[in-house]
C-alpha cells in the first residue's frame, strides 16, 4: 500500500553552533507543532494534568538542541523522539511513585473538580485506553501512522526502525483495535477488510 | 494485511481529534517558554514585534513587554545607572534569596512576582524597588554566612555581576515556583537555565541546592542523592541544607 523500502535517511550532523534559537525562529517552530507535540505527549500516556509541564519540558529541549534541528520534512519525527523521551522518563516517574495514577473509583465518580473532570475524561476516552494497552513499538507506530498520518517511510525514519517492521507493527495494532472495539461493543458492522495486499 | 474500514477510520478521526489542546492552553505554554529561555539577542525587538503581529490574543502583547523590560533594564544596568545604594540593595536582594529558601513565603507571597517585576522594571528601568519587599528582616538575618562566597571580588567584576541579579534571581525564583506547584520537571529546566547563563553566579549554590531537590522530587533518586551530597559537601551549613537534607530521604 505505501512505500515500505525506501528509508529516509539522517542528514548530515549540522555544525552545532550553541546559540539559542532567535525568538522569531522558536516562535515558528511552537506554533507550527505544539499541538503535535502535546496531542503526541498525551498518547503516549502523559496524564492531562501533566500536559502542559510536559510539553515545556519537549521545548526546553527543543531550545537547548536547536542547532539540531533541520527544518523541513523531519521535523515532526525529530519533536517525535524528544516527545517520547519526555513521556517514558514520566512514566517511570510515575511508576516508582506507585499509585499514584490509580485513583480510587470513588473519587473519579463523585469528584466535582476540573482535575477529577479530566479523570472522568481520560477514562471515556476509548482511544487513550486502546493506545495504553498496546506495547511501545506498537504503539509508537500506530500513533505516527494512523493518527497522525504519515507514511511507513516516514514512521521508519522517526522511529529508526525498518519500514517493513513499522508495517507489521501497524498491521498488528490493526487487529488489536478492532479486537479492542469489539471487546467495548464499539465496533462498527464493516469492522475490517480482510485480505488487501 | 489488515485494512481498517471506513467507519472504524471515521471512529479514530473523531477520537483522536479530543487530543489537541486549546490555542490558550498552547499561548500559555509559550509564554511560560519566553519567561523561561534565553533568546539570540539581535533579532529579540524584531521577533517580539512578529509574534505580536501574529497573535492577536493579550499574553502575546504581555510577552513583548516582558522582553521589551528585560532589554531595557539589561541597558540600563550596563549604562551605570545601578550604583551605590542600589547595587547596595540588589546585594541585600541576593543574600536574602540565598538566606530564604526554605522561608517559602517569601515567594509565595507574590503570585505572579516575575511578571509584576518586569513590568514595573519597563516603567522605572533602574529601580528594581518591588525586589526590596523580598527582603524580610527575618530573613536577612539567616544571611550572614551564606553571603560571604565571594569574599575577593574586583569592583569591576563586582559591577559586572551586579547586573544580572536581577534576571538571576528571576529564574531561581521561577524555579522554586515550580518546585511549589510540583512541576519539577519545569523547576529543572529553569534552574538548568540559570546554570547555563550564570555558570558562577551569585545564586550558584542556591541553584544547587534547588536542583537537588527537583531531582529527587522528580524521581530522579539517584542523581539528586548525588547532587544532594555534593550540595551538602560544599554548603551544608547554609539554611538550604537543612532543606535538601529532607529530599531523597
Amino acid at each position: 500500500m505505501l512505500d515500505t523500502t525506501s528509508r529516509v535517511s539522517p542528514e548530515a550532523a549540522p555544525e552545532p553552533t550553541g546559540a539559542p534559537p532567535t525568538r522569531a525562529d522558536f516562535d515558528t517552530l511552537y506554533r507550527a507543532h505544539a499541538a503535535f507535540v502535546w496531542r503526541s505527549l498525551r498518547r503516549l500516556g502523559v496524564r492531562e494534568a501533566a500536559l502542559d509541564d510536559a510539553t515545556q519540558e519537549v521545548f526546553v529541549v527543543v531550545h537547548r538542541r536547536f542547532a539540531d534541528f533541520r527544518p523541513g520534512p523531519t521535523e515532526k519525527s525529530w519533536l517525535f523522539a524528544i516527545a517520547q523521551r519526555v513521556a517514558s522518563d514520566q512514566r517511570r516517574w510515575l511508576r516508582r511513585k506507585g499509585n499514584l495514577v490509580q485513583i480510587p473509583e470513588q473519587t473519579v465518580a463523585e469528584g466535582h473538580s476540573p482535575y477529577e473532570g479530566a479523570l472522568r475524561r481520560e477514562a471515556s476516552d476509548w482511544l487513550l485506553a486502546f493506545l495504553d494497552q498496546l506495547d511501545d513499538a506498537r504503539r509508537d507506530a500506530f500513533i505516527l501512522s494512523e493518527l497522525e498520518q504519515m507514511t511507513f517511510a516516514e514512521v521508519s525514519s522517526a522511529l529508526d526502525v525498518n519500514a517493513n517492521t513499522i508495517a507489521s507493527r501497524v498491521a498488528s495494532a490493526r487487529r488489536a483495535l478492532v479486537t479492542f472495539l469489539e471487546s467495548r461493543g464499539l465496533a462498527p458492522r464493516d469492522g475490517t477488510k480482510e485480505g488487501t495486499p | 494485511m489488515t485494512e481498517l474500514s471506513p467507519a472504524v477510520r471515521a471512529l479514530l478521526a473523531e477520537a483522536g481529534a479530543q487530543h489537541d489542546p486549546s490555542p490558550r492552553e498552547l499561548d500559555r505554554g509559550l509564554d511560560a517558554l519566553h519567561a523561561t529561555l534565553a533568546f539570540s539577542a539581535p533579532l529579540l525587538a524584531a521577533s517580539a514585534v512578529s509574534a505580536s503581529a501574529a497573535s492577536s490574543v493579550a499574553p502575546a502583547a504581555a510577552t513583548v513587554a516582558k522582553a521589551t523590560a528585560l532589554q531595557t533594564a539589561a541597558s540600563a544596568f550596563s549604562g551605570g545607572a545601578l550604583v551605590g545604594a542600589k547595587a547596595v540593595k540588589l546585594y541585600l536582594i541576593t543574600a536574602a534569596v540565598i538566606g530564604s529558601v526554605g522561608t517559602v513565603a517569601v515567594f509565595r507571597s507574590a503570585p505572579a512576582p516575575i511578571a509584576k517585576r518586569e513590568a514595573s522594571v519597563q516603567t522605572t528601568p533602574a529601580v528594581r524597588e518591588p525586589d526590596v519587599r523580598m527582603v524580610l528582616p527575618k530573613v536577612v538575618e539567616q544571611v550572614e554566612p551564606v553571603v560571604a562566597p565571594q569574599p575577593v571580588v574586583a569592583p569591576a567584576a563586582r559591577a559586572a555581576r551586579t547586573v544580572d541579579i536581577g534576571a538571576e534571581l528571576s529564574l531561581i525564583e521561577a524555579a522554586q515556583q515550580s518546585l511549589q506547584r510540583t512541576q519539577p520537571g519545569r523547576a529543572l529546566s529553569q534552574l538548568e537555565q540559570h546554570a547555563r547563563s550564570y555558570p558562577r553566579g551569585l545564586l550558584a549554590s542556591e541553584r544547587e541546592g534547588l536542583r537537588a531537590i527537583a531531582l529527587c522530587e522528580a524521581g530522579r533518586g539517584a542523581e539528586g542523592r548525588r547532587a544532594k551530597d555534593a550540595f551538602l559537601a560544599r554548603a551544608g551549613s547554609t539554611p538550604i541544607a537543612e532543606r535538601v537534607r529532607k529530599a531523597c530521604p
